[in-house]
């Protein structure tokens, strides 16, 4: 039976104890909204590698609860007011309550996946937890900085938001005791690239390029951190123009900063092209993914075959 | 139109990639390296056509694969042992000496490609973006052909070497030393020359007293305490830029697996062992001034560096982050110490020269 997104309940109040103040009403705040991309993916894994129905909702559990803890640190440790349209639980419930609520939520995947028994998941779990720690304390540690690089950028995205996505499409093999080295050295590289596309991309919605969802713009700068491709542009720029840079309010004082809107556009074109060499790789890694694929499996390809045009591009799949 | 191959160690092309020996025509430029320095390890190279390999002039090419900028390294010890001689009336042989600095300039030269070519075999280069001279990572020349200029190279050095051994047999002892010290170095099968502790011994005996004594000898001349205190004082400040780099690296060499002093010491006691060193080097510079040089020269050079030591202090003490500009601003200030220090002695060494 084709199971659908909206049958996966990641979250559930019964599953956290009752007598805990506040805890289910900041869960339940905190999961509603989001669009679940992440859990998404792990349903298109899991169809694909006929993983039973139980073990797909754990992952997908185990991906959205990771995920979600994060949010909740990220937003007191970047003093951010709104998620999701709503107040951050930091603001709502205390600090002290935000704090512990992400730290719960992160033993709880512990206490799910061990329950799972299969102790290379739980490690590599454990992992991808401690890698989403040092890329948070990194990144924090480069707010503020204006001089930062595209690749000192990417080593904190590589731990903060790749490891997820590597995760993702990895965890689903090792629930199945699917341990080949070289298999799972395809999917690091393939979640590496995917997140590293949909870093960039979320970045590049701050300068309000394919900003659908209309994210507020310059909000990253505004706030002190150059992102990806704010050090893309500020890149081998003296002082006195990146000062120039930072200041920008609104995207046409960005523009003037640069020297007018074609030097924008020129930069843009180059971050794209530099981008579309990693969906190259991309498409290479997927390549040598078929021969690790069982027979029946090979619509996987398929699957994640768009997922750079949907990530990076912003583009609906076009099948 | 360019494609992607990847390869795992066990794979009989692997090498071929590796070295560059794959195709006359293409060259691989490794992308992407996983699990480096593993049975497991994992390239990504991406084929291009030499036609469309990206170059800078020649003569930028030239100065960055060999390195040019860092033969400094080499010389100025010459500038220090030789002014010394100079002053002293001990130079006996200043052919010898000439030859002496042709075979180490070329000995250095092959030292410096021989290590680009173990750092790219090994890994190191593929995983740190801006470490060694890039010129087999962005193409330029294979792996192979880096190897085959390292031997023209080191057979160059052998050859200038002969006349001087056989004039003056002590330089011949000093040669072995180095030799078995650059040879432990280089067949050390787990990490690159740089990025090992010992790899740190080996690079201040290379560059310090072991330097400064065999160009003392191939000037005809004997060995003195002098000169072995002016080979360690060069070697400490040589080693304090090793460190520095070392420094700037140790997130991506940390999570790569290599090992180093500073890898070994982690973030914040990294930054005391930089101070301690910088330190460290100051006070001996004043003791060497006080034991063989003028002593005015030794207060006036530890106030200047001194005075010049604050931008470095102050960076240091804030610096909280191994990812950041402020890493590279560490390494400027360290190497403008490095510059300054190198400004003060040949002004001193043209004073001595000029009295």
């Amino acid at each position: 039976m084709q199971r659908t997104i909206t049958d996966l309940k990641v979250y559930d109040s019964k599953d956290f104890p009752a007598y805990l103040p506040k805890l289910n009403k900041l869960y339940d705040d905190l999961f509603s909204g989001g669009k679940g991309f992440r859990a998404k993916l792990i349903r298109m894994m899991a169809d694909n590698l006929s993983i039973p129905a139980k073990t797909e909702l754990l992952l997908a559990q185990t991906i959205e609860f990771i995920h979600n803890a994060s949010l909740l640190h990220d937003d007191l440790i970047d003093r951010s007011h709104l998620r999701r349209g709503k107040t951050t639980a930091w603001v709502k419930y205390t600090p002290e309550y935000a704090v512990l609520a992400g730290d719960y939520l992160l033993a709880r995947v512990m206490v799910n996946l061990s329950g799972h028994g299969n102790i290379k998941l739980v490690q590599y779990t454990a992992e991808v937890i401690s890698d989403l720690l040092e890329g948070e304390w990194l990144q924090d540690s480069v707010v503020g900085d204006f001089f930062v690089t595209l690749e000192q950028l990417d080593r904190i995205h590589n731990l903060k938001t790749a490891s997820l996505f590597k995760w993702c499409i990895r965890a689903p093999f090792i629930a199945q005791e699917r341990y080949d080295e070289e298999l799972h050295q395809i999917l690091s590289e393939m979640g590496t690239l995917l997140g590293q596309l949909f870093q960039r991309s979320d970045d590049l919605l701050d300068y309000d390029i394919r900003n659908e969802e209309g994210k507020a713009i310059l909000g990253d700068l505004k706030s002190g951190y150059l992102n990806s491709f704010g050090a893309f542009v500020c890149a081998g720029r003296t002082r006195q123009e990146i000062d120039q840079i930072v200041k920008s309010k609104t995207m046409d004082d960005y523009y003037t900063s640069l020297g007018g809107k074609d030097k924008f556009d020129d930069k843009l074109k180059q971050f794209d092209k530099k981008n579309e060499e990693l969906i190259a790789m991309y498409d290479h890694h997927l390549e040598r993914l078929k021969k690790h694929l069982k027979p029946g499996e090979e619509k996987l390809l398929s699957q994640l075959k768009p997922l750079t045009e949907i990530l990076y591009w912003r583009r609906k799949p076009s099948s | 139109m360019s494609r992607f191959v990847t390869l795992t160690k066990g794979s009989s092309d692997f090498y071929p990639y590796l070295l560059g020996t794959f195709s006359k025509t293409e060259r691989a430029l490794p992308v992407q390296t996983l699990n480096v320095n593993s049975a497991s390890e994992t390239v990504t190279f991406k084929i291009v056509k030499c036609s469309e390999v990206v170059k800078p002039s020649p003569i930028v090419m030239f100065f960055r694969t060999l390195k040019m900028r860092s033969l400094l390294l080499v010389l100025f010890p010459l500038l220090l042992v030789l002014t010394k001689n100079v002053v002293d009336l001990t130079i006996r042989d200043p052919l010898a000496a000439l030859i002496a600095t042709m075979g180490v300039v070329f000995a250095y030269v092959a030292m410096s490609l021989r290590n680009d070519f173990m750092d790219h075999m090994k890994g190191v280069d593929r995983v740190i973006e801006r470490s060694g001279s890039r010129a087999i990572q962005n193409g330029w020349m294979t792996a192979a052909q880096v190897k085959t200029l390292s031997n023209v190279f080191l057979g160059l050095s052998l050859l200038m070497s002969v006349p001087v051994a056989l004039g003056y047999p002590q330089v011949l002892i000093v040669l072995v030393i180095a030799l078995l010290v650059g040879l432990r170095a280089q067949f050390n099968k787990r990490s690159s020359f740089k990025y090992r502790i010992g790899g740190e011994i080996s690079l201040f005996l290379m560059f310090g007293p072991l330097l400064s004594i065999g160009y003392q000898y191939a000037m005809g001349t004997w060995l003195d305490l002098e000169v072995v205190m002016l080979g360690c004082l060069w070697g400490w400040l040589v080693l304090f830029v090793v460190h520095v780099k070392n420094f700037t690296n140790i997130m991506v060499s940390s999570q790569a697996g290599f090992r180093n002093t500073v890898n070994w010491l982690g973030f914040d006691r990294s930054k005391t062992l930089l101070g301690v060193w910088w330190i460290v080097f100051m006070i001996l510079n004043f003791m060497y001034h006080l034991e063989f040089a003028g002593m005015y020269w030794g207060w006036y050079l530890t106030i200047v560096l001194l005075f010049c030591s604050a931008n470095f202090f102050y960076r240091l003490k804030n610096i909280t982050s191994p990812v950041g500009s402020d890493l590279a601003l560490i390494l400027r200030s360290s190497m403008n110490l490095f510059m300054i220090t190198m400004g003060l002695w040949v002004i001193e060494c043209l004073w001595y020269l000029s009295t």
